[in-house]
Protein backbone atom coordinates (compact mmCIF):
# COMPACT_ATOMS: atom_id res chain seq x y z
CA UNK A 1 0.00 0.00 0.00
CA UNK A 2 1.01 3.41 -0.49
CA UNK A 3 3.02 5.37 2.59
CA UNK A 4 1.79 8.67 3.62
CA UNK A 5 2.79 11.74 1.54
CA UNK A 6 3.60 9.36 -0.98
CA UNK A 7 3.27 11.39 -4.90
CA UNK A 8 5.14 8.35 -6.91
CA UNK A 9 3.76 5.00 -7.87
CA UNK A 10 4.28 1.99 -5.54
CA UNK A 11 6.50 -0.87 -6.44
CA UNK A 12 5.67 -3.02 -8.77
CA UNK A 13 4.54 -6.64 -7.88
CA UNK A 14 3.64 -7.48 -11.58
CA UNK A 15 5.89 -8.04 -14.59
CA UNK A 16 2.89 -5.60 -16.13
CA UNK A 17 3.13 -2.82 -13.96
CA UNK A 18 7.02 -2.81 -13.72
CA UNK A 19 6.63 -2.29 -17.61
CA UNK A 20 4.01 0.99 -17.05
CA UNK A 21 6.51 2.32 -14.29
CA UNK A 22 9.34 2.48 -17.33
CA UNK A 23 6.34 3.58 -19.32
CA UNK A 24 5.47 6.33 -17.38
CA UNK A 25 8.89 7.08 -16.27
CA UNK A 26 9.55 7.49 -20.77
CA UNK A 27 6.83 9.73 -20.47
CA UNK A 28 7.58 12.17 -17.81
CA UNK A 29 10.44 12.80 -19.03
CA UNK A 30 9.13 13.84 -22.41
CA UNK A 31 6.76 15.87 -20.50
CA UNK A 32 9.32 17.78 -18.10
CA UNK A 33 11.16 18.41 -21.25
CA UNK A 34 8.40 20.26 -23.65
CA UNK A 35 7.53 21.98 -19.74
CA UNK A 36 10.97 22.86 -20.00
CA UNK A 37 10.82 24.35 -23.29
CA UNK A 38 7.88 26.27 -22.91
CA UNK A 39 8.89 27.81 -19.88
CA UNK A 40 11.93 28.66 -21.15
CA UNK A 41 10.03 30.12 -24.03
CA UNK A 42 7.59 32.46 -21.74
CA UNK A 43 10.56 33.61 -19.62
CA UNK A 44 12.02 34.88 -23.26
CA UNK A 45 9.22 36.62 -24.27
CA UNK A 46 7.81 38.10 -21.40
CA UNK A 47 11.29 39.81 -20.78
CA UNK A 48 12.23 41.12 -24.30
CA UNK A 49 11.63 44.89 -24.57
CA UNK A 50 11.29 44.19 -28.30
CA UNK A 51 7.93 44.25 -30.05
CA UNK A 52 6.68 43.49 -33.85
CA UNK A 53 3.75 44.79 -34.48
CA UNK A 54 3.44 43.58 -38.38
CA UNK A 55 3.94 40.09 -37.34
CA UNK A 56 1.30 37.88 -39.42
CA UNK A 57 2.53 34.27 -39.84
CA UNK A 58 5.93 32.24 -39.95
CA UNK A 59 5.54 29.52 -42.41
CA UNK A 60 8.96 28.13 -41.49
CA UNK A 61 8.58 27.65 -37.65
CA UNK A 62 4.96 26.58 -38.27
CA UNK A 63 5.93 23.91 -39.92
CA UNK A 64 8.60 23.11 -37.13
CA UNK A 65 5.85 23.26 -34.57
CA UNK A 66 3.75 20.63 -36.06
CA UNK A 67 6.06 18.26 -37.51
CA UNK A 68 8.62 18.03 -34.28
CA UNK A 69 5.14 17.18 -32.12
CA UNK A 70 4.01 15.00 -34.29
CA UNK A 71 7.23 12.75 -34.19
CA UNK A 72 7.12 12.82 -30.08
CA UNK A 73 3.62 11.65 -30.52
CA UNK A 74 5.04 8.93 -31.96
CA UNK A 75 7.82 8.23 -29.99
CA UNK A 76 5.15 8.21 -26.75
CA UNK A 77 2.54 5.81 -28.41
CA UNK A 78 4.68 3.00 -29.52
CA UNK A 79 5.47 1.90 -26.60
CA UNK A 80 1.80 2.85 -25.30
CA UNK A 81 0.57 0.74 -27.62
CA UNK A 82 2.87 -2.43 -26.76
CA UNK A 83 2.06 -1.57 -23.09
CA UNK A 84 -1.67 -1.94 -23.75
CA UNK A 85 -1.40 -5.39 -25.87
CA UNK A 86 0.75 -6.46 -23.14
CA UNK A 87 -1.78 -6.13 -20.29
CA UNK A 88 -3.99 -8.23 -22.10
CA UNK A 89 -1.91 -10.55 -22.68
CA UNK A 90 -2.66 -14.35 -21.00
CA UNK A 91 -0.29 -16.82 -21.30
CA UNK A 92 -1.65 -20.43 -19.86
CA UNK A 93 -3.38 -19.30 -16.14
CA UNK A 94 -2.75 -21.73 -14.07
CA UNK A 95 -6.02 -20.96 -11.36
CA UNK A 96 -9.18 -18.92 -12.30
CA UNK A 97 -10.67 -16.90 -9.38
CA UNK A 98 -14.04 -14.98 -10.68
CA UNK A 99 -14.78 -11.45 -8.75
CA UNK A 100 -18.58 -10.76 -8.22
CA UNK A 101 -19.38 -6.94 -7.23
CA UNK A 102 -21.96 -6.54 -5.14
CA UNK A 103 -23.54 -3.45 -3.50
CA UNK A 104 -21.28 -3.13 -1.29
CA UNK A 105 -18.80 -5.75 -0.93
CA UNK A 106 -16.96 -7.76 -3.61
CA UNK A 107 -17.27 -12.29 -3.77
CA UNK A 108 -15.13 -14.62 -4.89
CA UNK A 109 -15.03 -18.05 -6.06
CA UNK A 110 -12.68 -20.69 -6.71
CA UNK A 111 -14.17 -22.95 -8.46
CA UNK A 112 -11.19 -24.81 -10.82
CA UNK A 113 -10.54 -27.89 -8.47
CA UNK A 114 -13.27 -27.53 -5.72
CA UNK A 115 -15.89 -24.95 -4.69
CA UNK A 116 -14.50 -22.39 -2.56
CA UNK A 117 -16.73 -19.43 -2.11
CA UNK A 118 -16.39 -16.29 -0.02
CA UNK A 119 -17.50 -12.87 0.83
CA UNK A 120 -14.97 -9.89 1.18
CA UNK A 121 -16.28 -7.53 3.49
CA UNK A 122 -14.23 -4.26 4.83
CA UNK A 123 -13.93 -3.98 8.29
CA UNK A 124 -15.30 -1.09 10.16
CA UNK A 125 -13.30 0.84 12.33
CA UNK A 126 -14.32 -0.84 15.80
CA UNK A 127 -13.24 -3.96 14.46
CA UNK A 128 -9.27 -2.98 13.12
CA UNK A 129 -6.52 -3.97 15.30
CA UNK A 130 -3.60 -1.70 16.28
CA UNK A 131 -1.68 -0.92 12.70
CA UNK A 132 -4.52 -1.80 10.70
CA UNK A 133 -5.23 0.52 7.38
CA UNK A 134 -8.47 2.05 7.52
CA UNK A 135 -11.08 1.67 4.82
CA UNK A 136 -8.61 -1.10 3.56
CA UNK A 137 -8.43 -4.19 5.89
CA UNK A 138 -11.18 -7.05 4.96
CA UNK A 139 -12.78 -9.97 6.54
CA UNK A 140 -11.60 -12.43 3.82
CA UNK A 141 -8.65 -11.32 1.61
CA UNK A 142 -7.98 -13.10 -1.72
CA UNK A 143 -5.24 -15.67 -1.56
CA UNK A 144 -3.05 -16.54 -4.28
CA UNK A 145 -0.06 -18.41 -4.96
CA UNK A 146 3.01 -16.52 -5.85
CA UNK A 147 4.58 -17.00 -9.20
CA UNK A 148 1.77 -18.43 -10.55
CA UNK A 149 -0.25 -16.79 -14.12
CA UNK A 150 -4.11 -16.14 -13.13
CA UNK A 151 -6.82 -15.18 -15.07
CA UNK A 152 -9.60 -13.22 -12.67
CA UNK A 153 -12.82 -13.13 -14.43
CA UNK A 154 -14.90 -9.93 -13.00
CA UNK A 155 -18.36 -9.15 -12.64
CA UNK A 156 -20.87 -7.38 -11.27
CA UNK A 157 -24.62 -8.64 -9.14
CA UNK A 158 -25.61 -5.49 -9.48
CA UNK A 159 -24.48 -2.12 -10.38
CA UNK A 160 -21.07 -1.36 -12.33
CA UNK A 161 -17.93 -1.94 -10.31
CA UNK A 162 -14.51 -1.83 -10.91
CA UNK A 163 -11.69 -4.39 -9.39
CA UNK A 164 -8.43 -2.86 -8.72
CA UNK A 165 -5.30 -3.39 -7.09
CA UNK A 166 -2.28 -0.17 -8.25
CA UNK A 167 0.61 -2.66 -6.91
CA UNK A 168 -0.05 -4.74 -9.93
CA UNK A 169 -1.29 -2.28 -12.47
CA UNK A 170 -5.07 -4.36 -12.64
CA UNK A 171 -8.26 -2.45 -13.49
CA UNK A 172 -11.37 -3.91 -14.73
CA UNK A 173 -14.63 -2.73 -14.41
CA UNK A 174 -16.92 -5.25 -13.22
CA UNK A 175 -20.46 -4.71 -15.82
CA UNK A 176 -23.50 -6.99 -14.65
CA UNK A 177 -24.11 -9.83 -17.45
CA UNK A 178 -20.93 -9.50 -18.70
CA UNK A 179 -17.46 -11.05 -17.88
CA UNK A 180 -14.51 -9.06 -17.79
CA UNK A 181 -11.03 -10.93 -18.10
CA UNK A 182 -7.45 -9.85 -16.06
CA UNK A 183 -4.08 -11.76 -16.24
CA UNK A 184 -2.85 -11.91 -12.67
CA UNK A 185 0.69 -12.66 -11.60
CA UNK A 186 2.11 -11.47 -8.20
CA UNK A 187 6.01 -11.81 -8.47
CA UNK A 188 6.79 -11.36 -5.12
CA UNK A 189 4.87 -12.81 -1.80
CA UNK A 190 2.65 -9.80 0.26
CA UNK A 191 -0.49 -8.28 0.72
CA UNK A 192 -1.87 -5.56 -2.00
CA UNK A 193 -4.34 -3.49 -1.58
CA UNK A 194 -7.04 -1.81 -3.82
CA UNK A 195 -10.25 0.24 -4.13
CA UNK A 196 -13.43 -0.33 -5.99
CA UNK A 197 -13.10 2.36 -8.63
CA UNK A 198 -16.61 2.82 -10.01
CA UNK A 199 -19.08 4.89 -8.64
CA UNK A 200 -21.63 2.72 -7.21
CA UNK A 201 -23.21 3.97 -4.67
CA UNK A 202 -23.25 5.27 -1.38
CA UNK A 203 -20.31 2.84 0.05
CA UNK A 204 -18.51 2.59 -3.30
CA UNK A 205 -15.47 3.53 -0.90
CA UNK A 206 -15.80 1.23 1.72
CA UNK A 207 -15.44 -1.90 -0.59
CA UNK A 208 -11.95 -2.64 -0.65
CA UNK A 209 -9.59 -5.58 -2.66
CA UNK A 210 -6.92 -7.47 -0.78
CA UNK A 211 -4.83 -9.57 -2.17
CA UNK A 212 -2.01 -11.87 0.21
CA UNK A 213 -0.15 -13.58 -2.41
CA UNK A 214 1.74 -16.58 -0.70
CA UNK A 215 3.85 -19.79 -1.59
CA UNK A 216 2.32 -22.53 -3.27
CA UNK A 217 2.34 -24.73 -0.28
CA UNK A 218 0.52 -21.83 2.01
CA UNK A 219 -2.26 -21.44 -0.47
CA UNK A 220 -2.57 -25.60 -0.96
CA UNK A 221 -2.91 -25.49 2.96
CA UNK A 222 -5.88 -22.11 2.60
CA UNK A 223 -8.19 -23.74 0.55
CA UNK A 224 -7.59 -27.30 2.79
CA UNK A 225 -8.76 -24.68 5.76
CA UNK A 226 -11.58 -23.10 3.30
CA UNK A 227 -12.73 -26.04 2.16
CA UNK A 228 -12.73 -27.82 6.11
CA UNK A 229 -14.33 -24.71 7.34
CA UNK A 230 -17.59 -25.39 4.41
CA UNK B 1 -44.15 42.10 -23.80
CA UNK B 2 -42.06 43.17 -21.29
CA UNK B 3 -38.61 45.28 -20.77
CA UNK B 4 -36.06 44.32 -17.86
CA UNK B 5 -37.94 47.21 -15.65
CA UNK B 6 -41.06 45.62 -15.66
CA UNK B 7 -43.00 48.33 -18.04
CA UNK B 8 -44.29 46.96 -21.34
CA UNK B 9 -42.59 47.52 -24.68
CA UNK B 10 -45.84 47.54 -26.83
CA UNK B 11 -47.88 50.08 -24.64
CA UNK B 12 -45.71 52.62 -22.71
CA UNK B 13 -45.01 55.25 -25.29
CA UNK B 14 -42.34 58.46 -25.73
CA UNK B 15 -43.30 62.28 -25.76
CA UNK B 16 -43.73 61.37 -29.46
CA UNK B 17 -46.05 58.85 -29.37
CA UNK B 18 -43.54 56.15 -30.42
CA UNK B 19 -43.34 52.86 -28.40
CA UNK B 20 -39.73 51.40 -26.82
CA UNK B 21 -40.50 48.36 -29.41
CA UNK B 22 -40.39 51.24 -32.18
CA UNK B 23 -37.41 53.07 -30.79
CA UNK B 24 -35.74 50.08 -30.72
CA UNK B 25 -36.17 49.23 -34.11
CA UNK B 26 -34.89 52.65 -35.13
CA UNK B 27 -31.75 52.19 -32.66
CA UNK B 28 -30.35 48.60 -34.10
CA UNK B 29 -29.68 49.66 -37.23
CA UNK B 30 -27.91 52.60 -36.34
CA UNK B 31 -25.87 50.28 -33.89
CA UNK B 32 -24.83 47.63 -36.48
CA UNK B 33 -23.59 50.10 -38.92
CA UNK B 34 -21.69 52.32 -35.94
CA UNK B 35 -19.93 48.17 -35.35
CA UNK B 36 -19.23 47.65 -39.00
CA UNK B 37 -18.05 51.18 -39.60
CA UNK B 38 -15.30 50.75 -36.64
CA UNK B 39 -15.17 47.10 -37.60
CA UNK B 40 -13.79 48.07 -41.11
CA UNK B 41 -11.44 50.93 -40.01
CA UNK B 42 -9.65 48.50 -37.83
CA UNK B 43 -9.51 45.28 -40.16
CA UNK B 44 -8.96 47.64 -43.00
CA UNK B 45 -5.68 45.47 -44.79
CA UNK B 46 -2.14 46.88 -45.45
CA UNK B 47 -2.32 49.83 -47.25
CA UNK B 48 -2.98 48.54 -50.82
CA UNK B 49 -6.34 49.63 -52.75
CA UNK B 50 -6.44 53.43 -50.74
CA UNK B 51 -7.50 51.37 -47.92
CA UNK B 52 -5.74 53.19 -44.33
CA UNK B 53 -3.38 51.16 -42.76
CA UNK B 54 -4.80 48.97 -39.61
CA UNK B 55 -4.45 50.82 -36.41
CA UNK B 56 -4.71 49.57 -33.05
CA UNK B 57 -6.65 53.05 -32.40
CA UNK B 58 -8.80 53.88 -35.47
CA UNK B 59 -10.70 56.73 -33.50
CA UNK B 60 -9.29 59.97 -32.94
CA UNK B 61 -8.96 59.61 -28.94
CA UNK B 62 -5.93 60.53 -27.95
CA UNK B 63 -4.14 57.48 -26.13
CA UNK B 64 -0.73 57.02 -24.09
CA UNK B 65 0.87 53.45 -25.92
CA UNK B 66 4.78 52.88 -25.65
CA UNK B 67 4.12 50.23 -28.77
CA UNK B 68 1.81 52.92 -30.66
CA UNK B 69 3.97 56.29 -29.46
CA UNK B 70 2.01 58.55 -32.23
CA UNK B 71 -1.27 59.25 -31.62
CA UNK B 72 -3.29 60.65 -34.42
CA UNK B 73 -5.02 63.77 -31.96
CA UNK B 74 -2.90 66.21 -29.71
CA UNK B 75 -3.22 65.55 -26.05
CA UNK B 76 -5.14 69.19 -26.22
CA UNK B 77 -7.49 70.25 -28.66
CA UNK B 78 -8.54 73.43 -27.63
CA UNK B 79 -6.18 75.86 -26.96
CA UNK B 80 -6.54 78.56 -24.60
CA UNK B 81 -5.76 82.07 -26.02
CA UNK B 82 -1.54 81.71 -24.70
CA UNK B 83 -1.37 78.70 -26.28
CA UNK B 84 -2.28 79.39 -29.41
CA UNK B 85 0.05 82.70 -29.33
CA UNK B 86 2.89 79.75 -28.24
CA UNK B 87 1.46 77.84 -31.24
CA UNK B 88 2.40 80.45 -33.92
CA UNK B 89 5.16 81.28 -32.62
CA UNK B 90 6.27 77.36 -33.31
CA UNK B 91 5.71 78.50 -36.56
CA UNK B 92 8.78 80.45 -37.08
CA UNK B 93 12.62 79.60 -35.58
CA UNK B 94 12.34 77.19 -32.95
CA UNK B 95 15.77 78.64 -32.04
CA UNK B 96 14.03 81.40 -30.30
CA UNK B 97 11.93 79.25 -28.14
CA UNK B 98 12.93 78.84 -24.99
CA UNK B 99 13.27 75.04 -23.00
CA UNK B 100 10.09 75.88 -21.03
CA UNK B 101 8.24 76.94 -24.53
CA UNK B 102 9.43 73.61 -25.82
CA UNK B 103 8.55 71.92 -22.52
CA UNK B 104 4.97 73.30 -23.00
CA UNK B 105 4.57 73.00 -26.70
CA UNK B 106 5.50 69.11 -26.29
CA UNK B 107 2.83 68.74 -23.44
CA UNK B 108 0.00 70.51 -25.50
CA UNK B 109 1.04 67.60 -28.12
CA UNK B 110 1.45 64.54 -25.87
CA UNK B 111 0.35 64.10 -22.18
CA UNK B 112 3.28 62.11 -20.84
CA UNK B 113 6.55 61.27 -22.49
CA UNK B 114 8.17 58.38 -23.11
CA UNK B 115 9.80 57.76 -19.92
CA UNK B 116 6.61 58.62 -17.21
CA UNK B 117 4.43 56.17 -20.11
CA UNK B 118 6.77 53.46 -19.34
CA UNK B 119 7.45 53.86 -15.71
CA UNK B 120 5.82 51.31 -13.67
CA UNK B 121 3.41 51.88 -11.61
CA UNK B 122 3.05 49.92 -8.64
CA UNK B 123 0.20 48.01 -9.18
CA UNK B 124 2.21 44.82 -8.26
CA UNK B 125 2.35 45.67 -4.66
CA UNK B 126 -1.74 46.00 -4.48
CA UNK B 127 -2.01 42.79 -6.53
CA UNK B 128 -0.03 40.80 -4.09
CA UNK B 129 -1.34 42.74 -0.93
CA UNK B 130 -4.65 41.76 -2.28
CA UNK B 131 -3.70 38.14 -2.91
CA UNK B 132 -2.21 37.63 0.27
CA UNK B 133 -5.15 39.00 2.35
CA UNK B 134 -7.87 36.82 0.91
CA UNK B 135 -5.38 33.58 1.56
CA UNK B 136 -5.01 34.59 4.69
CA UNK B 137 -8.60 35.16 5.35
CA UNK B 138 -9.11 31.62 3.57
CA UNK B 139 -6.64 30.28 6.28
CA UNK B 140 -8.41 32.07 9.19
CA UNK B 141 -11.85 30.57 7.90
CA UNK B 142 -10.34 27.11 8.42
CA UNK B 143 -9.16 27.57 11.22
CA UNK B 144 -12.50 28.26 12.71
CA UNK B 145 -13.96 25.71 10.75
CA UNK B 146 -11.94 23.03 12.12
CA UNK B 147 -11.85 23.94 15.88
CA UNK B 148 -16.26 24.13 15.52
CA UNK B 149 -17.09 22.01 12.93
CA UNK B 150 -15.56 18.98 11.60
CA UNK B 151 -15.56 16.56 13.41
CA UNK B 152 -12.92 14.81 15.48
CA UNK B 153 -10.36 12.42 13.45
CA UNK B 154 -10.60 9.07 13.53
CA UNK B 155 -7.89 6.76 15.99
CA UNK B 156 -6.45 5.69 13.05
CA UNK B 157 -4.55 9.27 12.36
CA UNK B 158 -2.62 9.61 15.88
CA UNK B 159 0.86 8.91 16.30
CA UNK B 160 0.80 5.31 17.65
CA UNK B 161 -1.45 3.67 15.21
CA UNK B 162 0.53 5.73 12.37
CA UNK B 163 3.50 3.99 14.42
CA UNK B 164 1.92 0.28 14.27
CA UNK B 165 0.90 0.69 10.84
CA UNK B 166 4.22 1.69 9.94
CA UNK B 167 5.52 -1.35 11.82
CA UNK B 168 3.27 -3.59 10.03
CA UNK B 169 4.26 -2.36 6.49
CA UNK B 170 7.50 -3.38 7.45
CA UNK B 171 7.03 -7.04 8.13
CA UNK B 172 4.55 -6.99 5.13
CA UNK B 173 7.95 -6.10 3.27
CA UNK B 174 6.06 -2.99 1.71
CA UNK B 175 7.19 -1.82 -1.11
CA UNK B 176 10.94 -3.25 -0.81
CA UNK B 177 12.32 -2.38 -3.98
CA UNK B 178 12.42 1.70 -3.84
CA UNK B 179 9.68 2.48 -0.94
CA UNK B 180 9.56 2.39 2.62
CA UNK B 181 10.65 -1.63 3.26
CA UNK B 182 13.75 -0.93 0.87
CA UNK B 183 15.18 1.75 3.40
CA UNK B 184 15.01 -0.19 6.71
CA UNK B 185 18.00 -2.60 7.31
CA UNK B 186 15.81 -6.03 8.61
CA UNK B 187 19.30 -7.20 9.85
CA UNK B 188 20.34 -4.50 12.13
CA UNK B 189 16.74 -3.57 12.89
CA UNK B 190 17.38 0.49 12.33
CA UNK B 191 17.10 2.83 9.61
CA UNK B 192 19.41 2.80 6.52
Amino acid sequence: MATPAQLGLMDAASPVMEEMIYFHDHVMLVLILITCLIFYSMLVLISSKYIYRFLTDGHVIETVWTVIPAIILVVVALPSLKLLYLTDELDSPQLTIKGVGHQWYWSYEYTDYYDIEFDSYMLPLGDLNKGDARLLEVDNRVVLPVDTSVRMLVTAADVIHAWTVPSLGLKMDAVPGRLNQLALQCSRVGTFYGQCSEICGANHSFMPIVIEAVPVETFEAWCDAMLDSE
Amino acid sequence: MYCWHGGSVVKNTTKKGRTMAHQLMRAVPRLVARRAFSTSLARAGGGAGGMPAWQVNPRNVYEDRPDFPMPNVPYVSELSDAQKALKAKEAGDWKSLSDEELKELYRLKFHKTLAEAEAPTGEWKTVVGGTSLIIALTFVLYIIQKKYAMPAMPETCNYEWQEAMMKKQLQMRNNPVEGLASKWDYENNKWK
